[in-house]
């Protein structure tokens, strides 16, 4: 469903200035892509279709030409061969339209796939510009928008034939008769006419049902997401009533619509039986006159009752281009929006089948050496103001803030999804072309908590080293990683809580789990990637206090190791005390570097972890 | 670039595609589907309870399509009459007169079918509004234990893509394949009416068509669902991985997140391309009949003219009649794919409305006063290995005054969260009983309930549409200054003011990105609102820095004032100034008291205090 579209179309606007890369170079059009894509089969798919579409029309005529030649004038035999000839004509026919429709929704369902994996690629590449769009937005182009434009491989083998076919048949009734001519052409004619006209405003009724109506599903998906918040508040009844008129809304604009598009067939099918009617009457007018036998008559008024449907099919197109070619745009300018375009290697599928996550090891099982630390000199990132700082292998560093803003900014210098000068990893900067890879040395949990559909077990090994992965020695515990990344996050109450133990599945969002939970989870999770170096942020905001003590000391002892590195950005006094030594940090500076206890005669440091 | 279309495994099962990947083994398993699906019985007999609510409407609509179809089945019989009139060597005027007839017949079907579309599609949208409503009428209502074993994503599915697909399907397929079914029908009876002899035809034709469609629902119903279910999958892979972006980048794992995406949507492709082989099958099974009928028609034509002593009109109408149908039956084929779509759709939302039952209240009873009192209450979720109830809380009496205010505190696991949702109404505890100002909830006014007591989670939810809108949720029709005083109370006045456009700046997924503890803030806000007896706050500040939390601490201890107010709190700050604190331990209250109390006593209060205070 095209959720937001109007987020859209004003990107469709904005993107070129706020994008300098598809400013020097326009986006690759969507659907251009697909047809280059499949520029080889295109051709002779359409001259299949054409083909077959070629018979449908002749059948008619045949069946004139064996009314005339066998039941006229009484010959049985003919009659049999006649229709004999007509079904072996359909079998080859129809045979020729099967492998001709199997090619061309192969390639739809193709398309369909690749646009979806292309925008998904994009949006999630770290390499990709960092833009924000909302989720629903994104779905909604990643398959509404992807399926829609890749309709074109399911129109185009039946357009192009189809009007060749309708135009060919005008062009036989021509030569049988000025006059059938004259009348088909002149119906075509006001055919197009009455499209071109109609179309834009069908079109505009189309989009703004389809725009209400996606109003009021983003509504009842808003609501569902809110669900437990209208429960506790205890109105639901209240938010039933906001969904119903938005659904009002949305049906008011489709009773609307329905008019439109009743009328539309009315206008078409008038057209179509006028020129039928035309037709009929100038062909016995003709047959009468005995410029024509009794059999062709029957094949002009059976051909020009199938142009009537084929015409009628035909007119519909427009509105289907338009809304194809809209949802091709959006898809285009998602894509642009990434700084990516369609054709971009990166993101084709067969890059997908070879390309790998970098797990940061250089052989399977080894064990990541140590980088030396991480190393902040002079960073000014947001509220900082020249941080200097070292963790250097084998500490755990405390950084306290006396601003929440210095910690923030703290976490942005190290996320990596900008770049920040002045961090370095094992005494080499970090750039635009290293940060990506320094991923495997450099673990930052991010506060807030998001964790992703599947078992306990799947959640912890996200990074950890396939070494720890892999089965056991002799007699070892298989899970004795697992084991000692939940003690270290205070978590091993977890196994005993949840009914399947490590096999249990956490669900999307950890939805069946506690704030708690969720947080301790994702703590085990960071614990057990082994990363070199490790940068934690808040991590016990939401556990109780003997937790978090537990959490202060198992979590410290685990990351003790002579090549590991450690950062905990906390407030929290547990921690802090745990900590080899705590940074201070005041006015986007160090201010102090010293142990807990020794802080504590410091007035601002007292007042910061006072809670 | 040339397309590689053996990039997918077309031929390969669904089960091999999803080998490497278990979550969306997983996801894809049929019983990941909680909500209940009704059969298509269930769907259809619905279906008809909905559009008999439209009689008038429906009738008229019947009778619409039904003339229409009948205009445009006369057009054939016409153009027959005009071969008999020229075969009889007839005057010019009497074909005029036929080519009127025919432009007659011509504008009535057009005109028939304006309107017929019109109404089809507008009575279908009436009773799509009306499902749709009641959708979320009843997923409204979903028990947050349900959720909280699905997940939303099944809910959020059946909300919102089923009711688009049923939607897409109503506005172009439904009308045009209602005027198709008549218009196929009334020609079937005109084929009869012109010659008994053409019985013959059908009978040999007909159940050919009718055995091949049967076989193809048959075969393509499965694979719908599962494709279904494969996009459903898809949909929250996606979503899940663009919320969770700062660990997909954090971990390196985009790739593994764009590679799930992908494999559900390579099993959709594929399974959207098994059912393309499938019309291809079907349209090679129904060539036959198709052609047959044509040389049948041709066959017996000769024996009724020669034998029968027939006009030739008569066959001309026949085969017209047979060519005309050709046309129609490929868009009925080609229709089946959108309407089969829509009837798994179909089943899906009502399986929803039908199996949930609207909440209703379970009596007439009002609370008095805002106390509230426990008697016996346990709870447990499910059983375990060995047959035994997994217990979160053990029995438990309890008081508490109007206008009290009571912590629960205790490590994690302790069930503290349970013993509050049982407080607050929202989960019904497995024994005893719970009452509100003497109101026992088994047996109160359900309104009266909600509006008596609030529950504030960390689940914090900004609404789509504007601050106002968003506050008007717990008060409507408040007025500004109200609405003012309540962010005020909370002290979110500053940033609310500093919005630009005040209370009608846009907020929510597609507004202005409110931080976590304005979202609280506002959450609160609604509670000052919303005006209840009874406030349970259930980890409202958790997790939040320290910094935030001593903001929303202040803002929640400000709205909790002159409520009966229950507080589920680690922060050990909120807890301290509550007029009793419980202490809780594996499902059990162990210690109460004022904070002094507790503090002075030494017990398990004691040591979490001297923990948290560092």
């Amino acid at each position: 469903m095209p959720l937001l579209s109007e987020t859209a179309d004003r990107s469709a606007v904005g993107s070129p200035a706020q994008n300098p890369v598809t400013a020097a170079r326009p986006p690759r059009g969507v659907m251009r892509s697909i047809v280059r894509n499949h520029r080889r089969s295109l051709p002779w798919i359409m001259a299949l279709s054409t083909v077959t579409e070629g018979v449908e029309m002749l059948i008619p005529i045949l069946i004139g030409l064996i009314i005339d030649v066998g039941i006229v004038q009484g010959n049985l035999w003919l009659t049999v061969g006649g229709s004999v000839g007509i079904v072996v004509l359909r079998v080859l026919s129809t045979w020729a339209w099967t492998i001709m429709f199997a090619a061309s929704q192969r390639a739809r369902m193709f398309e369909r796939h690749r646009l979806r994996v292309a925008v998904t690629s994009a949006v999630l590449d770290p390499r990709s510009k960092a833009v924000e769009r909302p989720a629903g937005e994104v779905l909604s182009i990643a398959t509404s928008d992807a399926d829609k434009a890749s309709d074109v491989m399911d129109m185009l083998p039946w357009v192009f034939p189809a009007s060749v076919v309708v135009l060919g048949a005008g062009v036989w009734l021509t030569v049988l008769d000025l006059w059938l001519g004259l009348a088909t052409f002149l119906g075509i004619i006001v055919m197009v006419i009455v499209v071109r006209v109609i179309s834009p405003v069908l079109s505009a009724r189309y989009d703004a049902q389809q725009s209400k109506a996606a109003d009021a599903a983003a509504t009842a998906t808003d609501l569902v997401h809110g669900l437990r918040v209208l429960q506790g508040l205890g109105v639901q009844s209240r938010a039933r009533a906001q969904y119903r008129r938005h659904s009002r809304v949305a049906l008011d604009a489709a009773l609307v619509n329905a008019r439109f598009s009743g009328i539309s067939s009315g206008l078409t099918t008038l057209v179509t039986a006028a020129m039928m009617a035309a037709v009929a009457v100038i062909a016995a007018q003709r047959t009468v006159a005995g410029d024509m036998a009794i059999g062709t008559l029957i094949a002009v008024v059976g051909v020009a009752r199938n142009n009537m449907g084929m015409l009628q099919g035909l007119s519909g197109i427009p509105v289907w281009w338009a809304s194809m070619s809209t949802s091709a745009r959006r898809v285009r300018n998602l894509l642009a929006d990434f700084g990516r375009d369609i054709d971009d290697p990166e993101l084709a599928l067969d890059r997908l089948a070879t390309a790998r996550d970098e797990r940061g090891e250089t052989s399977a099982g080894e064990r990541r050496p140590g980088t030396g630390g991480l190393e902040l000199r002079g960073v000014a990132t947001g509220s900082l103001n020249g941080l200097d700082l070292t963790v250097p292998d084998g500490r755990v560093i405390a950084l306290a803030c006396t601003e929440v803003l210095d910690a923030e900014s703290v976490i942005d210098a190290l996320s990596g999804r900008e770049e920040h000068p002045g961090v370095y990893l094992g005494g080499e900067e970090l750039t635009a072309s290293t940060r990506f890879t320094a991923r495997a040395d450099l673990l930052l949990e991010p506060h807030v908590v998001d964790l992703f559909d599947g078992t306990l077990r799947e959640q912890l090994a996200t990074r950890a080293p396939t070494s720890a992965l892999e089965a056991p020695s002799e007699g070892g515990a298989p899970d004795a990683w697992a084991d000692a990344a939940l003690h270290a996050a205070g978590a091993d109450d977890l196994l005993r809580i949840l009914p399947e133990g490590y096999d249990t599945r956490i669900l999307d969002r950890g939805a069946n789990l506690s704030g708690g939970q969720r947080q301790r989870i994702a703590l085990a999770r960071a614990v057990a990637a082994d990363s070199p170096v490790l940068v934690l942020h808040d991590p016990t905001t939401a556990v109780d206090a003997v937790t978090e003590q537990r959490i202060a000391e198992a979590l410290i002892a685990a990351r003790h190791d002579p090549d590991r590195a450690t950062l905990l950005v906390t407030r929290s006094p547990a921690l802090l005390r745990a900590a080899d030594e705590v940074a201070l940090v005041r006015d986007g500076r160090l201010a102090a570097r010293a142990t807990h206890e020794e802080l504590m005669d410091r007035e601002d440091y007292r007042k910061l972890v006072q809670r | 670039m040339i397309a590689d279309l053996r990039l997918i495994t077309w031929d390969a099962e669904t089960e091999d595609l999803l080998e490497a990947d278990a979550t969306a083994r997983r996801q894809l398993d049929e019983h990941a589907q909680i909500l209940p699906i009704a059969s298509g019985g269930a769907a259809g007999r619905h279906l008809w309870g909905r559009v008999r609510r439209f009689p008038v409407m429906a009738l008229l609509t019947l009778l619409v399509v039904t003339g229409g179809a009948v205009a445009a089945a006369v057009l054939p019989r016409l153009i027959g009459g005009t071969v008999d009139l020229v075969q009889d060597g007839a005057a010019s005027a009497a074909i005029w007169r036929q080519g009127g007839l025919i432009m007659l017949a011509g504008l009535l079907q057009a005109v028939l079918a304006a309107l017929g579309w019109a109404l089809v599609s507008g009575l279908g949208q009436r009773v799509l509004a009306g499902m749709r409503e009641d959708v979320i009428d009843r997923a409204l209502d979903l028990p947050a234990q349900t959720m909280e074993v699905t997940g939303i994503g099944d809910a959020l599915s059946r909300v919102a893509d089923d009711v688009d697909v049923t939607a897409r399907a109503v506005n172009n397929v439904v009308p045009n394949l209602i005027q198709m079914v008549f218009y196929v029908t009334m020609t079937l009876i005109g084929i009869v009416l012109l010659s008994p002899w053409l019985l013959i035809m059908l009978a040999v034709v007909l159940p050919m068509y009718v055995a091949a469609t049967l076989w193809f629902l048959r075969r393509t119903g499965p694979i719908y669902r599962r494709e279904r279910v494969a996009m459903g999958a898809r949909a929250q892979g996606l979503l899940s991985a663009i919320h969770g972006i700062p660990t997909v980048h954090a971990y390196g794992i985009e790739r593994r997140e764009t590679r799930h995406v992908a494999v559900l949507s390579e099993t959709a492709a594929v399974l959207g391309m098994r059912v393309m082989t499938l019309v291809t099958r079907l349209v090679k099974i129904l060539m036959w009949p198709e052609s047959l009928a044509i040389a049948l028609v041709l066959v017996l034509g000769y024996g009724m003219v020669h034998v029968g002593g027939a006009p030739i009109g008569l066959v001309t109408a026949a085969a017209l009649y047979l060519v005309s149908l050709l046309w129609p039956m490929q868009n009925l084929i080609f229709s089946l794919d959108d309407v089969q779509s829509a009837a798994a759709s179909l089943t899906r939302m009502v399986g929803v409305i039908e199996s949930i039952d609207p909440a209703a209240s379970p009596g007439e009873q009002h609370p008095e006063s805002a106390t509230i009192r426990l008697e016996n209450v346990s709870h447990a979720y499910g059983t375990d290995e060995s047959g035994e109830e997994r217990i979160v809380l053990r029995p438990i009496d309890l008081d508490i005054a109007a206008g009290e205010t009571v912590s629960l505190v205790g490590a994690s696991g302790a069930g503290k969260s349970t013993l509050a949702s049982i407080i607050a109404g929202t989960l019904e505890p497995r024994h005893g009983r719970v009452l509100h100002g003497g109101a026992d909830l088994a047996r109160a006014d359900l309104e009266a309930m909600r509006a008596h007591s609030s529950i504030v989670s960390q689940d914090v939810h900004v609404f789509r549409g504007t601050l106002r809108e968003d506050l008007h949720l717990a008060a409507p029709g408040a007025e500004d200054e109200e609405l003012w005083a309540a962010l005020r109370r909370v002290d979110a006045e500053v940033w609310a003011r500093r919005l630009p456009r005040g209370l009608d700046t846009e907020v929510g997924e597609k507004g202005e990105r409110l931080t976590a503890e304005q979202s609280q803030q506002l959450a609160l806000a609604r509670i000052a609102l919303q005006d209840p007896a009874v406030l349970v706050l259930d980890e409202a500040t958790a997790d939040e820095g320290s910094s935030g939390a001593r903001v929303l601490e202040h803002a929640a201890l400000e709205v909790a004032r002159g409520r009966t107010t229950v507080i589920v709190a680690h922060r050990l700050s909120q807890a301290m100034v509550a007029d009793r604190i419980l202490m809780m331990a594996d499902g059990a209250v162990v210690e109460q008291g004022t904070h002094e109390q507790l503090v002075a006593r030494g017990g398990e209060y004691a040591r979490l205090w001297s923990a948290w205070s560092g």
